[in-house]
């Protein structure tokens, strides 16, 4: 029978715009502070997985080496903006076949990242910012489903008061109000800067064991599903229906099979908000609400949506964004949040992470 | 040359070739030496210059403040310029102008016919 796989602990350093540590240091500082905690004997780390976009060489290694670990695989996965939870699917599979018993993975990103623009996409033509495939997205959803800018700004608002309470958050000190988001600056219609989010640096760690390594943890929690789903890379050729996002629709069925559960089942959720539009149509894809009733969605109270205060409010540092996700549901069921963005009464959370206008997507089910 | 270079080269001359399976019998794209279903050798083929608007909006960045969308040419769908102000999505367009530009494909469409 396939094992399950728990997760034992994680660190999320706070996100910057720029700092003049190395991608190892960051790794390094947001490691050793999981494994100062951490009941998992240092010598039984037995996987290393970095997660980013950086093309610097040998990261897996120079990390174990930094830390003192000699593990049977130490590797780096990058998958765009969708390499965090790529990352832990890896660690996963790892620890669920045997393999491995103690993962760690390592999502770290500098600002001026590769991973900002995918480049093999000649169907973007010259308009190859991710948020131009975003604005398009939006454009389709207005048309169809009459969502509006006071939408796109609603979830703006509220992500961007979560990160305000998020020490971690690189918009933790600053306050925008609807009107602020409303009058920002317009980028591509509909959308404007206070609905994108901004690359940044950051480092979010994690540690994946065994079931027999999670007898140590002090408050482990369990993988119930972990899916993704890849349907290519080219925006203009895979996403024939800019209604929905096939990936996370795909994803997400798997996973709450795998888990045998439903969308009213979640209690806390990290969506994927790389842009305002994208928190709303995941909550449809994913299946909290029917397709079209998303803007509806926003101000419900029933699911907790990015309490970290999401890409919007926390930054994306690419690697590192869906280990940051992953922890903040962590962090939330094993009720270990400060500042007051603790949610009460949480047992089971809900992890979406997505890149390259959603051309893949990952869908993890946590619970306690 | 490789494919895209191929490719690109002809953008030159105003000419958008595509890579097209002759036993499937449909365009291959984004261009791919073999055909993604039955794997057998693609052959050039220059694209329809008739589509249809799926999706547009109006870009505010500097230097490309215009109105942009998605085309689709015969199942090609590519990101490009409109250059018209009066169209709408679901309306058939027509490229009039394309080019390389840093290394991309640059393409113009509008509602009109040439
Ligand atoms: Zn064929």
């Amino acid at each position: 029978m396939r094992k399950t796989t728990a997760i034992d602990s994680g660190n999320t350093l706070r996100f910057q715009k720029v700092s003049d540590q190395s991608l190892p240091e960051l790794a390094c500082k947001s490691i050793i502070n999981i494994l100062k905690e951490t009941k998992i004997d240092k010598k039984e780390i037995d996987g290393l997985i970095v997660s980013s976009c950086s093309t610097e060489q040998y990261l897996g290694s120079i990390i174990s080496e930094m830390i003192n670990i000699n593990p049977k695989i130490s590797t780096k996965i990058e998958n765009l903006c969708n390499s965090g939870t790529s990352a832990i699917f890896l660690a996963h599979s790892l620890i669920s076949s045997g393999i491995c018993n103690a993962v760690i993975v390592t999502g770290i990103e500098k600002q001026n990242s590769p991973g900002n623009k995918l480049l093999w996409d000649i169907t973007r033509g010259i308009y190859d910012l991710p948020i131009h495939w975003a604005s398009l997205f939006a454009k389709t959803h207005f048309r169809y489903y009459n969502t509006s800018e006071e939408d796109l700004a609603l979830v703006s608002e509220k992500n961007h008061k979560n990160a305000n309470e998020n020490p971690n958050a690189l918009f933790y000190n600053k306050k925008f109000s609807f009107l602020d988001i409303m009058n920002s600056k317009k980028i591509v219609d509909p959308l404007k800067i206070l609905d994108c989010c901004y690359p940044c640096e950051g480092a979010s760690s994690i540690l994946l064991v065994s079931e027999k390594f999670a007898k140590k943890s002090e408050n482990p929690i369990w993988i119930k599903g972990i899916s993704q789903n890849n349907q290519g890379a080219s925006f203009a050729n895979i996403s024939s229906d800019l209604r929905s996002v096939t990936t996370t629709k795909t994803a997400s069925k798997e996973a709450f099979n795998q888990a045998n559960l439903k969308p009213s089942d979640i209690d806390i959720a990290e969506l994927h908000d790389a842009f305002t539009i994208l928190e709303i149509m995941a909550y449809e894809d994913i299946g909290f609400v029917e397709k079209g009733k998303g803007s509806k969605f926003i101000e419900q109270d029933s699911i907790h949506i990015n309490t970290r205060g999401g890409l919007l409010g926390c930054g994306h540092p690419i690697g590192a964004t869906g280990i940051a996700q992953t922890n903040e549901i962590i962090l939330q069921l094993q009720e270990k949040t400060y500042n007051g963005r603790q949610r009460k009464n949480c047992s089971r959370g809900l992890v979406h992470n997505m890149a390259a206008a959603g051309t893949s997507s990952t869908i993890i089910i946590l619970e306690k | 040359m490789n494919l895209k270079e191929t490719i690109f080269e002809k953008f030159k001359d105003g000419i958008f070739l595509n890579t097209f399976c002759p036993h499937c019998k449909k365009q291959i794209w984004p261009p791919s030496n073999n055909c993604k279903d039955c794997f057998n050798k693609t052959v050039l083929k220059e694209i329809e210059n008739k589509g249809i608007l799926l999706e547009m909006s109006y870009s505010h960045i500097p230097k490309q403040e215009n109105f942009f969308g998605i085309g689709d040419f015969s199942g090609i769908r590519i990101l490009g310029t409109i250059v018209e102000k009066n169209i709408k999505v679901n309306d058939s367009i027509t490229i009039y102008n394309i080019k390389i530009i840093d290394n991309k494909i640059s393409i113009e469409f509008g509602n009109y016919n040439k």
